[in-house]
């Protein structure tokens, strides 16, 4: 028996998990994993409800969010690259060259 | 039955075409030296796009795409905005990118589709579509906020941009998610459920549109979502800080409005407390961080920010009055900070290097013209009367005073107060004190040139008559 509740609580906590990565992990790979995985916990939300409501939009807008999240990769690991060649790390709490 | 009428699109295909063109055509044009070639093309563009959309004033309000498209008179006024906006910034930009030595064509190609996701933006019904043209309009930013990739400071601020965008996006979609969830529709004007219940009783959908209000509070970096804008406005360079100060705010702002004032209105009581303090706090911190910076792209960034308050004053005072006067100020706010960008833009000099407040000490000797224009712009932020910015904050806070928010008002003034001695700063040591190392005679362009006459003349305009754009504005603020 597919229990709902136990696929929305897996979510919510893919989703604490990510934000809590952002705010506590210092190198930017890992602050860039843990959005993706807070937008696949937003997948995982959305398939949920579209099975809930028997409606697939949930299930559309799930592509969308994978096609965004891919363009966003792209341009996200570009510029971590391009901030590694020139700083040889990528370590958030070194890059204070602008006051913060 | 469903409305697929694309000529809605017009503008947004027009400039996407133009992108195109200039990706296939410029690196065979280039191997025949035939320069110009990919600015012109996207200087039609953008005048096309404005054509079309001053073509679409006074038409009926129209939705396409499902209704996923809304075509009414906000819409087509944010369409003007963001093609003015777009024009604007590329006439900043051509002798920025020639000064510098920067390749060209992906900046110009960069910059047009991030104003075709402001334009989808300002045009979206539903919210899925808002997010697609939010992403449309980040993606090109984040890149364009590093382009320089050799300069440490330039990529220092795209990574900073990216990664707070990129988890600003995500509690965004996990908003619009419990949004469909709970209500099993994304239209911003029928998220709530008709039925006269509170839309926000439900603990989910409570959620949901909180993380909607942070996403989009980010993108009009309100306090506490500020702090990544002082760093990223610093850092990037100067065209596109114009570009993220006045385009990515008002297409966010546009659509907090809509959310606000459509969907989501049943719900005030709910949402006011938390916006009313949302408002103070961005005020107050950014006048008041802005009181202590030496860069002039930092101390306009803190300023950004106190006028993003002052927005979200007018989002409190609501009504058609109220949005009237928040679409009236986005305007004034637009034409004053391209100015002053533009200014800042020219005198920094090549590599960026004067871009301390100190550098613009005696600039009314070297440059009597630039300085007297500079001083209007900075007067019209302050808000003194003759300007714009005085006539946008006279309007929003009578607005307001009416919904009967006293303590925001207060607040509010003694704020612009406040504000006034950052900004008159800037305008003694142009005209008070002497230079400050040697510095060469900035030479103007005549593209910038008209552009600053424009801007000015717009800011003074606006100033003393702003009655026609007002009864325009008031008619687009009807449709709510």
């Amino acid at each position: 028996m597919f229990d709902y509740n136990h696929a929305l609580i897996l979510a919510f906590m893919l989703f604490t998990l990510g934000t809590a990565g952002v705010l506590l992990r210092r190198s930017a790979l890992v602050v860039f994993m843990s959005i993706e995985l807070m937008l696949n916990a937003v997948n995982l939300v959305l398939v949920v409800f579209s099975r809930l409501r028997g409606d697939l939009d949930g299930q559309v807008i799930c592509f969308f969010i994978m096609a965004v999240a891919a363009a966003e990769a792209a341009v996200g690991l570009a510029i971590i690259i391009a901030f590694f060649k020139r700083k040889k790390h990528v370590d958030l709490d070194r890059a204070s060259l602008l006051r913060s | 039955m469903t409305n697929w009428n694309v000529s809605l699109l017009a503008p947004e295909i027009v400039l996407s075409v133009c992108a195109l063109l200039i990706m296939l055509l410029d690196p065979p044009l280039r191997r025949k030296r035939l320069a110009g070639f990919s600015e012109s093309v996207a200087l039609v563009g953008f005048l096309g796009a404005l054509f079309l959309g001053l073509m679409r004033i006074g038409l009926p309000v129209d939705s396409s795409f499902g209704g996923f498209l809304i075509a009414d008179a906000l819409s087509t006024y944010l369409h003007i905005l963001f093609a003015v906006i777009g024009l604007s910034v590329l006439i900043m930009s051509i002798p920025w990118l020639r000064r510098d030595g920067v390749r060209q064509t992906e900046f110009l190609v960069l910059l047009i589709f991030a104003v075709i996701g402001m334009m989808i933006m300002s045009c979206s019904a539903e919210m899925v579509t808002m997010f697609i043209g939010l992403e449309l309009l980040s993606l090109p930013l984040y890149v364009l906020a590093g382009y320089l990739r050799n300069r440490e400071r330039t990529i220092e601020a795209s990574l900073k941009y990216f990664l707070l965008g990129a988890f600003a996006s995500a509690l965004l979609l996990m908003g619009i998610a419990l949004q469909w969830g709970t209500y099993g529709t994304l239209h911003l004007s029928s998220v709530a459920p008709g039925s006269g219940a509170a839309p926000l009783s439900l603990p989910l959908a409570a959620a949901g549109f909180w993380l909607v209000v942070v996403g989009l509070g980010f993108k009009v970096s309100a306090v506490p979502f500020h702090f990544w804008t002082a760093d990223v406005y610093e850092g990037s360079p100067t065209p596109v800080t114009a570009l993220m100060s006045t385009g990515t705010k008002a297409a966010a702002m546009a659509v907090l409005l809509r959310l606000m004032s459509a969907g989501f209105a049943p719900a005030a009581i709910e949402w006011m407390p938390v916006l009313w303090w949302l408002a103070v706090l961005t005020m107050s911190v950014g006048n008041l961080m802005a009181l202590v910076q030496a860069n002039i792209k930092r101390m306009l960034a803190f300023s950004g920010i106190a006028h993003a308050g002052y927005l979200l004053l007018a989002i409190c005072a609501g009504g058609t009055a109220g949005n009237a006067a928040l679409l009236f100020y986005l305007a004034g706010y637009t034409v004053m900070n391209l100015g002053a960008f533009a200014i800042v833009g020219l005198l920094e000099g090549k590599g960026e290097r004067f871009q301390s407040i100190y550098d613009y000490s005696g600039l009314a000797k070297r440059n009597p013209w630039l300085a007297a224009m500079m001083t209007i712009f900075l007067l019209s932020l302050a808000g003194i009367p003759a300007t714009v910015g005085f006539m946008g904050k006279f309007f929003i806070f009578t607005e307001t005073l009416k919904a009967g928010h006293i303590g925001l008002v207060v607040i509010a003034l003694l704020n612009s107060l406040v504000s006034v001695y950052y900004y008159l700063r800037v305008i003694y040591l142009m005209y008070m004190k002497d230079e400050w190392g040697e510095k060469p005679v900035c030479r103007v362009p005549a593209s910038v040139g008209i552009l600053l006459a424009f801007t000015t003349l717009v800011t003074l305009w606006l100033g003393v008559a702003p009655n026609r754009l007002l009864d325009a504005l008031m008619a687009a603020a009807r449709i709510f």
